[in-house]
C-alpha cells in the first residue's frame, strides 16, 4: 500500500494567499493605465447637446435664485436687470454675464480679483478696443463720471466709430466688477441710463440660509422696521451731523459733519463681503497697497467681534475711519471720510455713534 | 516547505508591528490634510506603497521649521502586509475545529474587508455629470484631476479625441511626444491650482508668456491646493505649453480650466482644438435633461428639494424612459448610480454624481461575516460558561 500524504498545496489558507498575491498585482498594474496617452472617438454631439467644453470651475450653486423678474446674480454678487434687458449665454470664459438691450446689442459683465492694474490701465484698455490710442490721467478723467453715494463709476468713450459705455464697481467682494456695451452712440444714449441702474444695482448677496421664518436682510434694509422689531438700536446723531437728504437709497443714513466729514451707514447682508476684503477697497480708495491678512491691519476691538479701522492715505492728504460691527445675519458698516483734520475732530463722536447703534444693549 | 516560509510571515510581533505603523501613517495623513486636499492625502498616502513625510507635519510652523522627510510605507503596503500577515497565521496555525469556527468567519469578515477596500479604490469610479436644461450629455467629469485634450474635428460624424492624463503634465520639465499627438508638447509651467488675470489687470511678469489662442491676453499664476474638505473647491490647474511640430514652433498657449473653450491650432493646414478640462469618460448611454425643478421654502433662499427629470437613453440595452432623479432617490443604470447632488446658478442645470463601485457589496458581505462570526463565537463560549455556573 502506497504511503500518501495528502497534498496541503491547494489548501483554503493557500489560495487565498495566492490570491491576494494576485490581487496586488493586478492592483498596482491597473493603476499604470490611467497614466498612459490614450485616445478615442466621440459621435459628433448634435446642436442640443453638451460640447467638449469642459465644466468652468468658477460657477457656484450659492448664487441667488432671483426669484423676482429682472434680479440675478453670479459668484455671490446680486444685480436687478432692467426690464429693457433679457440674459443671453455666456460662451466667453471671460465674461460673468450676458445682456441683450435696445436693438439686441450687447451688454457684458465680467470680474476680476483685486483693483484690476488701476482706472488709467482700465480706461486705455478701453480706448483701444474703440481704436483710440492711450492717455494720460488727464484724459482718463475726462471720461470718468462717478455715481454720487455709489462705488460705480462710469466711463464713456467716443471711439473712432463706436461709442464705449462701461461702469467700474466695487462692491467690496474682494474683486472689480466691469460691465460694458459698445455701439452706436445714438443708440448707447438709450441704454446709458438702464446701463448706471443695473451698475448701483449691484450689492453682495447673502450666502447664509434662512431659517423658514426670517426674512432675509438685504442691503440698506428698512431702518424704520429694524428699529421697531428690535434688531437695530434707534439713534440720535451727535449733535452738528446734519442728515444728507440726497443719500443713496443704498445707505441706511448718512451724515455731513460742520467741520466738513461724511459719515454713512451701511447694512449689508451676512458679513458683507468680509472685514479684509471691505478694509483693502478702503486701502485702495486711498491708494494704498492690499493686505494679505487681516493681522497686518491694526484695528481697535470694540468687542462682540466689532471693529474700527483708522486709514489715511500715503499723502496724508485723506483719512477714513471705519466700524465694523457684525450682527449675525448681516453687519453694520459704518463709515468716517474726509480730509484728516475734519475726521480728527470727528473722531470721538463716531466712535460713540458706532457703539450706540450697533453695540447697546447686546 | 510552504508552512516553513510561511512562518515569519504569520508572526504575531509582525502584526503589532503593522498596526502600529498603520496607527502612525493615519497620523500623518490627518495631520497632512491641513495643507492638502483630502483627495490628495487619500491617493499619496492611503492608496500608495510608499510615502514622503515631512517632518514639519509634525511640528506646527510657528514653533519651528524642521526640515527633512521621512520615507514610509503606504496604505497599500500596510493593507497588503496586514492581509498577508492574517492569512499567513491561518496557512500556519489553521486547525479546523468546531470551536474556532467563529474566530475563522471574523477574521474571513475582515480579510474580506480589506480585498473590499483594494477593489473599491482602484476599480471605483466617481465623477459629476453636469448637464443644461434641454441639453444632452453622455460624458461624466471627474473633478479631482484634469486632462489636456487635442480633438481633431476634420472627421463628418464623429471627433478624434487624444487626452495626455494630469500625471503627465505634472512630470518637471516634461516633453511630451507620442504616436498619437500631432505635435509635441512642451509644458513650460504647470500649476495644479491657479488663478487667472484678465486683461485689465497687473499681469506682472507673467504677461505675454502665452503668445497664441484665445487666452493670450489672459495670464495665469499658482495658488495654493484646494484644501478639499469645502465641497465648493476644487483645484483649476493651468499650464503654459509650448507646442511643435519638427523644428517648427507652433506657439505658446496658456492652457487652464479657466478657459473653457478649445483653443485652435493648425498644423500643416488641419485644425485641432486644444483644451485643458476635467478628466472626462464617455459613457454608451445619454441622459437628457428634461427639466430642473428646485422648490425654495417660501420667503428664504433655502432649499426645499431639488430635482431633475431626465431621459435615460441607452440603445446597446434598449433602454429610452423618463426618470425623476432627487434627494434619496438616485437613477441606477448599468452599475452605476446617478445622486442629485448640486446645479447650476439660477437653475439653468443640474449636476449629478455618477458612482461605479463594483465592490459596493462587499463592506456589506464582510460586516455580515464578521458580526456572524463574533455572535458564533460569544454563543461557543458563553454555553458551557453558563453550564460551569449551574
Amino acid at each position: 500500500m502506497k504511503n500518501r500524504t495528502k497534498s496541503r498545496t491547494f489548501s483554503l489558507p493557500m489560495c487565498l494567499v495566492l490570491a491576494t498575491g494576485a490581487l496586488s498585482t493586478v492592483v498596482v498594474l491597473s493603476g499604470c493605465e490611467d497614466d498612459e496617452i490614450h485616445a478615442y472617438r466621440v459621435p459628433r454631439q448634435a446642436p442640443n447637446q453638451a460640447t467638449n467644453q469642459a465644466s468652468a470651475p468658477t460657477r457656484s450653486s450659492d448664487a441667488p435664485a432671483g426669484g423676482q423678474a429682472g434680479e440675478g446674480g453670479a459668484n455671490g454678487v446680486s444685480w436687478t436687470m432692467p426690464t429693457a434687458w433679457h440674459e443671453t449665454e455666456t460662451t466667453s470664459s471671460m465674461r460673468i454675464a450676458t445682456f441683450h438691450a435696445v436693438d439686441e446689442i450687447e451688454v457684458t459683465v465680467a470680474a476680476f480679483p483685486g483693483d484690476v492694474g488701476g482706472m488709467v490701465a482700465n480706461v486705455n484698455r478701453w480706448r483701444g478696443q474703440v481704436g483710440l490710442d492711450p492717455t494720460d490721467d488727464a484724459g482718463v478723467n475726462a471720461h470718468t463720471e462717478p455715481v454720487e453715494d455709489s462705488d460705480v463709476i462710469i466711463i464713456d468713450i467716443m471711439g473712432t466709430n463706436d461709442r464705449l459705455v462701461g461702469s467700474v464697481i466695487d462692491v467690496g467682494d474682494g474683486q472689480t466688477w466691469f460691465v460694458k456695451v459698445i455701439g452706436d452712440s445714438k443708440k448707447l444714449d438709450q441704454i446709458k441710463p438702464d446701463l448706471i441702474e443695473f451698475s448701483v444695482s449691484f450689492h453682495v448677496h447673502q450666502k447664509h440660509s434662512h431659517t423658514e421664518n426670517e426674512p432675509a436682510a438685504a442691503a440698506g434694509g428698512d431702518v424704520e422696521a429694524m428699529v421697531e422689531s428690535g434688531e437695530l438700536n434707534g439713534w440720535a446723531p451727535p449733535s452738528g451731523w446734519m442728515t444728507d437728504p440726497d443719500a443713496s437709497s443704498i445707505l441706511m443714513a448718512a451724515f455731513f459733519s460742520d467741520t466738513g466729514a461724511r459719515i454713512t451707514l451701511t447694512a449689508l447682508a451676512g458679513d458683507g463681503g468680509g472685514g479684509l476684503g471691505n478694509i483693502n477697497r478702503w486701502r485702495g480708495q486711498l491708494g494704498l497697497e492690499e493686505l494679505a491678512t487681516m493681522d497686518d491691519q491694526p484695528t481697535k476691538d470694540l468687542g462682540d467681534g466689532a471693529m474700527i479701522v483708522d486709514l489715511i492715505s500715503a499723502d496724508e492728504a485723506n483719512r477714513i475711519m471705519a466700524g465694523i460691527v457684525p450682527m449675525g445675519r448681516q453687519s453694520l458698516y459704518f463709515k468716517l471720510t474726509g480730509s484728516v483734520d475734519e475726521v480728527n475732530v470727528e473722531i470721538e463722536a463716531f466712535e460713540a455713534f458706532v457703539r450706540q447703534v450697533g453695540l447697546e444693549g447686546r | 516547505m510552504v508552512k516553513k516560509l510561511l512562518k515569519p510571515l504569520a508572526s504575531l510581533k509582525l502584526s503589532v508591528v503593522i498596526f502600529a505603523l498603520s496607527m502612525f501613517l493615519i497620523l500623518a495623513g490627518t495631520l497632512a490634510q491641513v495643507h492638502d486636499g483630502i483627495w490628495t492625502v487619500v491617493d499619496d498616502y492611503f492608496r500608495s506603497l510608499s510615502v514622503t513625510i515631512p517632518l514639519q507635519l509634525f511640528v506646527p510652523q510657528d514653533i519651528a521649521k524642521i526640515p527633512g522627510a521621512i520615507w514610509f510605507p503606504g496604505g497599500l503596503t500596510l493593507g497588503v502586509a496586514m492581509l498577508v500577515n492574517l492569512i499567513a497565521a491561518h496557512t500556519v496555525r489553521f486547525k479546523f475545529r468546531k470551536k474556532r469556527i467563529g474566530i475563522i468567519l471574523t477574521h474571513l469578515g475582515v480579510i474580506l474587508l480589506l480585498v473590499g477596500e483594494f477593489v473599491t479604490g482602484f476599480a471605483a469610479q466617481e465623477g459629476n455629470m453636469t448637464i443644461r436644461e434641454g441639453e444632452t450629455v453622455n460624458f461624466v467629469e471627474d473633478i479631482r484631476t484634469s486632462e489636456i485634450a487635442i480633438v481633431d474635428q476634420s472627421m463628418p460624424s464623429e471627433d478624434l479625441v487624444v487626452v495626455i492624463p494630469q500625471r503627465q503634465l505634472a512630470k518637471k520639465n516634461a516633453k511630451i511626444s507620442h504616436g498619437l499627438l500631432p505635435f509635441t508638447i512642451a509644458i513650460d509651467e504647470w500649476m495644479p491650482n491657479s488663478q487667472i488675470l484678465g486683461p485689465m489687470q497687473d499681469q506682472h511678469d507673467r504677461k505675454g508668456r502665452a503668445d497664441s489662442g484665445m487666452a493670450r491676453e489672459l495670464a495665469a499664476f499658482p495658488v495654493p491646493r484646494a484644501n478639499g474638505v469645502d465641497g465648493a473647491t476644487v483645484d483649476a490647474p493651468s499650464a503654459y505649453v509650448t507646442l511643435s511640430k519638427g523644428d517648427r514652433q507652433l506657439g505658446t498657449y496658456l492652457l487652464s480650466l479657466f478657459v473653457n473653450q478649445p483653443q485652435a491650432v493648425e498644423v500643416d493646414g488641419k485644425m485641432y482644438w486644444i483644451s485643458m478640462r476635467f478628466k472626462r469618460t464617455y459613457k454608451p448611454y445619454s441622459l437628457y435633461l428634461e427639466d430642473f425643478k428646485h422648490d425654495l421654502f417660501t420667503g428664504t433662499q433655502m432649499a426645499r428639494n431639488y430635482s431633475s427629470q431626465v431621459r435615460l437613453i441607452d440603445r446597446n440595452r434598449n433602454v429610452d424612459r423618463e426618470v425623476l432623479i432627487y434627494m434619496n432617490h438616485p437613477l441606477r443604470h448599468a452599475g452605476e448610480t446617478f445622486y442629485q447632488a448640486s446645479f447650476l446658478q439660477d437653475d439653468a442645470g443640474t449636476v449629478l454624481q455618477v458612482v461605479k463601485n463594483p465592490g459596493w457589496l462587499i463592506p456589506y458581505v464582510s460586516s455580515g461575516l464578521i458580526t456572524l462570526g463574533m455572535l458564533i463565537h460569544f454563543g461557543i463560549r458563553l454555553v458551557p460558561a453558563l453550564r460551569r455556573r449551574s
